[in-house]
This record gives C-alpha cells, sequence and structure tokens, in this order.
C-alpha cells in the first residue's frame, strides 16, 4: 500500500511537467500536400492570435489554386499555406535559430530589427517593398506607398529593406459602452461647442431614458464616435469622481502581473499632448522643442519655453509638457483615492476576463467601467469571451459585447478638437527568413499580405490595425465588433508616432531609446523609479510635478551622449 | 590493482588500461566540456563584457573600458537606488540563509528525532524541491492575494488588499516563500548527517541527563557543522545573486526600491520593450564583476572564521 502511494505521489508530481502543454495543434505537424507547394508561415503566439492568418492563407491557397510553383514537377499545382503559431516565434528568441527554422514568412514581434539583418537572418525584400506594385493583386501603389515615412525611413539599410512593420500596439484605455450606458457616464450636449469644453458638465441618466444628445467629446464634433466622453483632464477627473461617488461602479481596472501597461498607456496620453512633431524629437533628437516646462504652478497651471535640441542635450526633452501633463492624469487617478482603481486579477488574461464580465452579472461580479491595456486586448480576450458565452449565451459574445478605446482627452480646453496623435509600441514586424528555399512564393504571398483587402480583413477579424494607409471594405466593416469600429475611428484621424528614427546616436543607442527606457526613469532626491503607476500606487512618489522634475535629473545626469 | 591485473593477463593489459582510460576520459568528458564552456566560458566572456559595450545599429560589441562603470558610478553617486538593492540583497541573505539554516537546523533535529508528524513535516518542507518552481509561485501568490484577503474578510469584516499587491507586505512575503522553498536541500542534507552521528554518542548526552535542546547545541549540531559551514559559505555568494523569485512573482514590474542585485541584473538582460538584450550585458555584467569583487574576500572571511568556529 505504501509503495502504491508512493509511486502515485510520484506520478502526480510528474504531472507538473505538463503544465506547460497546451491544446494547441503541434508545430509543423500538419501534413504536407504532396500535390501542392508547402509554403510555411509562422506567428507569435500572443495577442493577435493566428485566425486572422489561416483566413488569409485560405484565400491566398484560392487564388492559386492553378497556379504552379515548382515547373519541375508536374504533380505540383497550387499552395497549400501551413500557419504554425508558438511562443518560440519571438524575435528576440529565434535572434540565433532563425536560419534554421522551416517556417518560410514570420510576423512576429519583439523584433530587434537591426540585429537580425546584421546576422543575415531576413531575406532581401527591396523589389515587393518599393520596387514592384501590387497590380497583380489589382492595386497601384507599392508596399511602402502604404507606409509611414519613419517608420520606413528606419527599415531602410542601404537602401534595401528586409522586413515590413506587422501591427500596431497602442496602450490606453478600455472602456465598457454598456456600463457607460446603464449608469449614465456619458455627457450631456451643453448647447454649444464651446460649453461642452467646461470642466463640469451633467451625466445622462441611467440608459438614457431621457434621450439627451451627447456631448462633443475631445475631437469637439457632435455625431460621433467619441459623444459623450470627456474632452479635458478636468472632466475626465470628474467623470472618475462621479463613478466612485456616485454608482457602484469601479473606475479602473488593472492586472496585478502587468503594472506597465498603465504606464505605457500615458505615454500615448503624453505623444497626443504633445502632438506629433514635438513627439517625434524624442527620436530624432534634433530640433526645435517648443513646450519644455519652465515652471509648475501650485494649481497644475506650467509655464513653458522653447528651445533647441540636438543629439548632445536631448535630455532636455525630458522637460516636454506633454508628459507633465500624462502624469498629472495619472496622478489624478492613482493618487486621487484608492477608490478609483482595483486590480481585478494577477494575469493579463484574467483582468481582461473579469473586466468583461462585471456587466454580464452585476450582482455577482464587480463591475468596471475602465480597464488599462493595449490595443489588442480585445483579440486576446477571444478565449474569454467564448467562456462567457457559454455561461451566458450571445449577449456575452464578442460580436454583441460593446467597447471602446477611450479617446484621449485633452489635457486643457483650448487643445479641444486640435487632433489626435497616438504612439504604437508594439515593435513587431514581418519578413522572410533567408534561408527559405521559396522566396518568390514566400515575396508574393507577403504582398498578398499586404493588399488593402487584406489589411482591412485584418483589422476587422483582430480587432487591431496595421500601420498603412488603408481602408476597411464595407464587408469587413459588417464583420467588425464596437471595440474595432472604436479603435478604427480614433485610429482614422490619427497621427501615429513609430518610435524610430536614422539619428546616429538613436541608431548606436536603440535600446537605451526603446519606450520603457527612454521615457519613465526618474530620481527624486537620489530616489529611484521607472514606472509611475507603480510609484504612485506604492507611494514611493507622492506628486506628479516630482516626478516630473525628477525625469530631468536622472536623463541629464545619464545622457547617453555624454 | 591495476598493474598486477596487467601482469596477470600478458598481452591484454596494454589493452585493458587503454580501455579503462577511455572509459575515465568519456565518464569526465562531458562534465569537464560543459565545465569549461558554461563556467569558464561564459565568466571569462563576462568578465570581458563588462568593458564592452553594444552598438546596436552594427550589432556588435565595442571596447570602451570605462563606459560601464562610469554608469555604475553615476547611479551610486547620484541616487540610492544600488544601495537600497544591496540592502534588500542583504535581508534576503539574512532570513533565507542565516535564519533559513537556523529553521532547517532545528526541523531536521526535529525529524532525526522522530518527533510526532516527523513525515508530514519532512514532505511538506521537502515538497518546493520537487514540484515546478512556477507552480509553486502561482499558489503562493493566490494564497496571499485572494485566499488570506478573503480569509479575514470572512472572519473579521474586513476587506485587506491583497499581499502581494501591497507595497507593505510584499517583500515579506517573497522572503517568507524564499526561506520555505529553502529547506528542502538543507533539511535533506543535515538529516542526513544526523543519521551518521553515532548513536551511542546520543545515547551517551541521554545518559548524563541532556535535554533535546542540549542535545541539540552541544551534540548534533557540532557534528553536522561542516555541513552547515558549507551551506553559510555558498551562500555569501548568493547574496549578490538571488533574486529570491522576484521574477517569477512580479516578472519585471518590481520598484528599483523593492528590487535585489540578484534580479536587476537578470532584469537588465531580461525585460521587454527596452529593446536588444544584449544591449545591457556590458553594464549588467560591470555590476557582476564589482560583486564579484565584494563576495570573493567575503567568502574567504567567513570560511576563515567558520572554521575557526568548528575547530572550537
Amino acid at each position: 500500500m505504501k509503495k502504491f502511494l508512493c509511486v502515485s505521489l510520484a506520478l502526480l508530481l510528474s504531472l507538473g511537467l505538463f503544465a506547460g502543454c497546451t491544446g494547441h495543434r503541434a508545430e509543423d505537424s500538419e501534413q504536407e500536400d504532396p500535390t501542392k507547394t508547402t509554403l510555411r508561415v509562422a506567428t507569435y503566439e500572443g495577442g493577435v492570435g493566428a485566425e486572422w492568418l489561416e483566413n488569409a492563407a485560405a484565400r491566398f491557397e484560392e487564388r492559386y489554386a492553378d497556379a504552379k510553383f515548382e515547373p519541375d514537377d508536374p504533380n505540383k499545382t497550387g499552395v497549400n499555406v501551413i500557419v504554425t503559431e508558438s511562443k518560440r516565434y519571438n524575435g528576440e528568441t529565434m535572434l540565433d535559430s532563425l536560419k534554421s527554422e522551416t517556417a518560410d514568412v514570420f510576423f512576429t514581434e519583439t523584433v530587434n530589427y537591426y540585429d537580425h539583418v546584421n546576422r543575415g537572418n531576413f531575406a532581401d525584400i527591396t523589389d515587393i517593398v518599393k520596387d514592384e506594385t501590387l497590380e497583380e493583386f489589382g492595386e497601384e501603389g507599392t508596399i511602402l506607398s502604404k507606409m509611414d515615412t519613419a517608420f520606413a525611413d528606419y527599415l531602410s539599410v542601404d537602401s534595401k529593406f528586409y522586413g515590413v512593420p506587422f501591427y500596431e500596439g497602442i496602450y490606453g484605455i478600455m472602456y465598457n459602452k454598456q456600463v457607460f450606458l446603464n449608469y449614465g457616464l456619458y455627457y450631456v450636449h451643453s448647447g454649444t461647442l464651446e460649453g461642452d469644453k467646461a470642466d463640469t458638465l451633467t451625466f445622462i441618466t441611467p440608459n438614457n431614458t431621457l434621450g439627451e444628445t451627447l456631448s462633443a467629446g475631445p475631437n469637439g464634433e457632435l455625431g460621433d464616435y467619441d459623444d459623450g466622453l470627456p474632452a479635458t483632464y478636468a472632466q475626465f477627473e470628474e467623470l472618475v469622481r462621479h463613478i466612485r461617488e456616485d454608482t457602484s461602479v469601479i473606475p479602473f481596472s488593472y492586472g496585478g502581473a502587468v503594472r506597465e501597461y498603465p504606464s505605457r498607456a500615458m505615454m500615448t496620453y503624453w505623444a497626443d499632448a504633445e502632438g506629433y512633431d514635438q513627439m517625434r524629437l524624442n527620436f530624432t533628437l534634433t530640433g526645435k522643442a517648443t513646450d519644455l516646462v519652465e515652471s509648475i504652478g501650485g494649481d497644475g497651471t506650467v509655464q513653458t519655453y522653447s528651445d533647441n535640441v540636438s543629439p548632445a542635450d536631448a535630455y532636455k526633452l525630458r522637460k516636454q509638457a506633454g508628459q507633465y501633463y500624462a502624469l498629472s492624469f495619472l496622478s489624478d487617478i492613482v493618487l486621487g483615492n484608492p477608490g478609483n482603481y482595483k486590480t481585478n486579477g494577477n494575469t493579463h488574461l484574467d483582468a481582461q476576463s473579469n473586466f468583461i464580465k462585471g456587466i454580464l452579472d452585476p450582482n455577482a461580479f464587480d463591475v468596471y467601467a475602465m480597464h488599462f491595456d493595449g490595443s489588442w486586448w480585445e483579440n486576446e480576450a477571444s478565449d474569454a469571451f467564448a467562456s462567457l458565452e457559454q455561461l451566458y449565451g450571445d449577449a456575452a459574445s464578442r460580436s454583441k459585447m460593446q467597447f471602446g478605446f477611450m479617446p484621449i482627452p485633452k489635457p486643457t480646453a483650448d487643445t479641444v478638437g486640435k487632433g489626435v496623435t497616438l504612439l504604437s509600441q508594439a515593435n513587431s514586424l514581418a519578413f522572410i527568413r533567408s534561408t527559405t528555399d521559396k522566396l518568390d512564393l514566400a515575396k508574393l504571398f507577403l504582398q498578398f499580405m499586404h493588399t488593402d483587402a487584406e489589411l482591412s480583413a485584418f483589422t476587422a477579424t483582430t480587432s487591431m490595425t496595421r500601420p498603412f494607409t488603408y481602408e476597411i471594405g464595407k464587408g469587413d466593416q459588417a464583420k467588425m465588433s464596437e471595440y474595432a469600429k472604436s479603435l478604427y475611428a480614433i485610429r482614422s484621424e490619427a497621427k501615429v508616432i513609430h518610435p524610430y528614427s536614422k539619428t546616429e546616436l538613436f541608431m548606436n543607442n536603440q535600446s537605451f531609446f526603446a519606450m520603457d527606457s527612454w521615457s519613465w526613469e526618474t530620481n527624486v532626491d537620489g530616489k529611484r523609479a521607472n514606472n509611475p503607476f507603480i510609484a504612485f500606487l506604492d507611494g514611493s512618489i507622492t506628486s506628479a510635478a516630482d516626478y516630473f522634475n525628477g525625469l530631468y535629473t536622472y536623463y541629464s545626469t545619464n545622457w547617453i551622449a555624454r | 590493482m591495476k598493474k598486477s591485473f596487467a601482469a596477470a593477463t600478458p598481452g591484454k593489459g596494454k589493452l585493458r588500461v587503454n580501455r579503462d582510460l577511455l572509459f575515465y576520459i568519456l565518464l569526465l568528458a562531458f562534465p569537464l566540456a560543459q565545465f569549461c564552456i558554461f563556467y569558464i566560458g561564459v565568466n571569462f566572456n563576462s568578465f570581458l563584457l563588462a568593458f564592452q559595450t553594444y552598438n546596436t545599429q552594427t550589432s556588435s560589441f565595442v571596447w570602451d573600458a570605462g563606459a560601464n562603470f562610469s554608469q555604475l558610478w553615476r547611479e551610486l553617486t547620484s541616487s540610492s537606488m544600488l544601495l537600497d538593492m544591496l540592502k534588500n540583497s542583504l535581508i534576503a541573505w539574512v532570513f533565507s540563509s542565516l535564519l533559513g539554516t537556523v529553521g532547517a537546523v532545528f526541523f531536521s533535529y526535529y525529524i532525526f528525532k522522530k518527533f510526532p508528524c516527523k513525515n508530514v513535516f519532512r514532505v511538506i518542507l521537502f515538497l518546493p524541491s520537487v514540484l515546478p518552481g512556477i507552480l509553486l509561485v502561482m499558489l503562493f501568490q493566490t494564497f496571499g492575494d485572494e485566499a488570506i484577503p478573503a480569509y479575514i474578510e470572512v472572519l473579521f469584516g474586513t476587506e485587506i488588499e491583497g499581499l502581494f499587491l501591497n507595497a507593505d507586505t510584499r517583500l515579506i512575503m517573497v522572503i517568507v516563500y524564499s526561506v520555505w522553498i529553502g529547506f528542502g536541500t538543507q533539511v535533506l542534507i543535515y538529516t542526513g548527517s544526523m543519521e551518521q552521528i553515532s548513536p551511542s554518542v546520543t545515547e551517551a548526552a541521554k545518559l548524563d541527563g541532556a535535554k533535546p535542546l542540549r542535545e541539540l547545541w552541544s551534540v548534533v549540531i557540532p557534528e553536522v557543522m561542516p555541513a552547515i559551514n558549507t551551506f553559510l559559505v555558498t551562500g555569501i555568494a548568493q547574496i549578490f545573486i538571488n533574486q529570491v523569485n522576484l521574477w517569477s512573482f512580479f516578472g519585471e514590474t518590481v520598484p528599483y526600491q523593492e528590487m535585489t542585485l540578484g534580479y536587476y541584473m537578470f532584469y537588465l538582460v531580461n525585460r521587454e520593450n527596452a529593446g536588444t538584450k544584449l544591449y545591457y550585458y556590458g553594464y549588467a555584467s560591470a555590476l557582476g564583476l564589482i560583486c564579484t569583487f565584494i563576495a570573493i574576500p567575503l567568502t574567504y572571511v567567513v570560511r576563515h572564521f567558520l572554521g575557526k568556529l568548528e575547530d572550537k
């Protein structure tokens, strides 16, 4: 009996070995079709998922069902695209192993482009990026013509291209539209657009039973996607107070293990407060900074001045007013009242699930109005939606639930309606393995994936955007969730910054200028911090002004050009 | 022995010796190669990296003898960050190594004396050594963040923050966890050493009227002192590399003032969204080199001191 127990216990404990196993199919296990040319496409197993790629692969197979890619082999007609998804398809992980991978085309993240290019990991795709138009697919332009110019400049190595951008990762605040409506959290239109910028407006009645017109929102226009949402920081602060004091809803949620998300979201707010040109200075490191903070008044108002910056002294940019505004926005939430936020799960997936389900059964669960996450969150929460749909029916499906990407409020009333600037922090690329023996087919597939139709399909399937200029087709619009529509609406009127430049100092020290490094490192009277959300949460730094002043102290002392 | 065997089987002796030699070489080749690559090679490379910086445009390390040390000096003189980390590392060492050893000796003695529920203690203390670390971390974190607040709420009607989420209790919880998981190996070694004590010695102590504590202090501890010393001496090197499972618990979201030096070095070369990790290898290596320069003499001093103690 004792022996039996020992063996049983040993077997039980050994089950831990399988803790990492999932229900996904084994990589590369799909059988090749001997009658077709095989193309292997790999993607990272993360928030973007693989559904969009599998759908696209099926369309590509259908399009080229009768084509011959291997003329020497008369038995092969058409193409069989095998899509694999794995955590190991990560740019950093594959740095020294990419050449021996089996996949031909990759769509992945955490890619340090120059590390791979210098190792000869990526195939030269200059011809399909900048030379050949997409006329094979009925389009006139090239892939390059759709690409953000700053991003394209960064990817150009001696006028050659080895990769193209994959997806945009924009951190921000997500909100539950159903909660906003059910609990009366939208602002009512004051009667005039100018009046809608006032610090205090009235809120709609729960479910807007009076049918009131919603305020103009941050873009200052009535009748569009941001109506009723806070236009200014002051309105946002009032909204949070209203949620906390007048409803049973918890204003904010976040995942305990991803406490960097709120701080990264504040980079988006910083970028928006600065505007495209001023925020770009953080990467070009050269130009005239027009809103450096000279002093911060007791009421939080700032006096600014202009100054030229160069790579030798670009640490002066840590006095950018936009960064202070973002810090003050965050400190108002975190330092304002502990009732403003709650960790609703440890992992990002738990937190997403709990954010979703509150409204489905408010008596059983906490209801959250907003959640800190990245633009990919809804797609990442697909499994959570599916589980909840089993419990709560169709109302819990992703297509029926209503979430939104919170339009960014403006620091002051006078900047309402002055455009939107977003910051992508994705570091993701698509590329072809340099050692592939199917280069032409891989290039054709990559071109296909960058047609307007496929870019549109990507957004419709994933509720995410890609850093290219494209319109969403009508068919795809009908498939989009409320969240996808909301994100796309903001994205359509925004300028998106990609954190790259070709400035020599930046190029030689890209890790120093990576967003998690060149952003929140602070030194407040000898006390260091690099995450304002945690610093405010833990009380180690107790004001936005202190944190902000410490940024300049740190970066001026540790400037990389010294 | 070998010689006489060779002499007894003329003509085959040489072959036999060669086969023995071959066996010996094969036996040692793999561990030696591993030692050369993963200890000598890696550490030598780390030593060189301390004097190099990484150029992200060319993806190459370039010699810059003072850059990393200058950066360290600036960090040391402009903020208390590194000193805070050193303080945390020392706190972790005091609890995991010193108090952990004391606890392990007591538990081992308890098991050695076959007091009630000895096997339960043995399983509980050794369990962390056989279960996957990340599984234990998840269990312990759920226990601290969800179970304990739920108990408190049910028992006292008070809502408290999760113990790992609360900045005031986080470090305590991490250290408690580290001490607990550190017991397994020590208890195994100490009980093994205690089993080697001659029953006549403990019997004599008993006849002399020694109570358990006296027996532990005067008989058992001196007998297992070499094993204790080994743990204490190797614990010195742990001061600078012990990350007390912070990465498993919190990933990269640990504030600077709660990091240990071991965690910080790991964090530097593992965090995401900070560009290529190779960029930080030089700085982390320089920090590691300085820690080594502190740890080497300290290890010798502690070993000398403990040796004297053992001789008494």
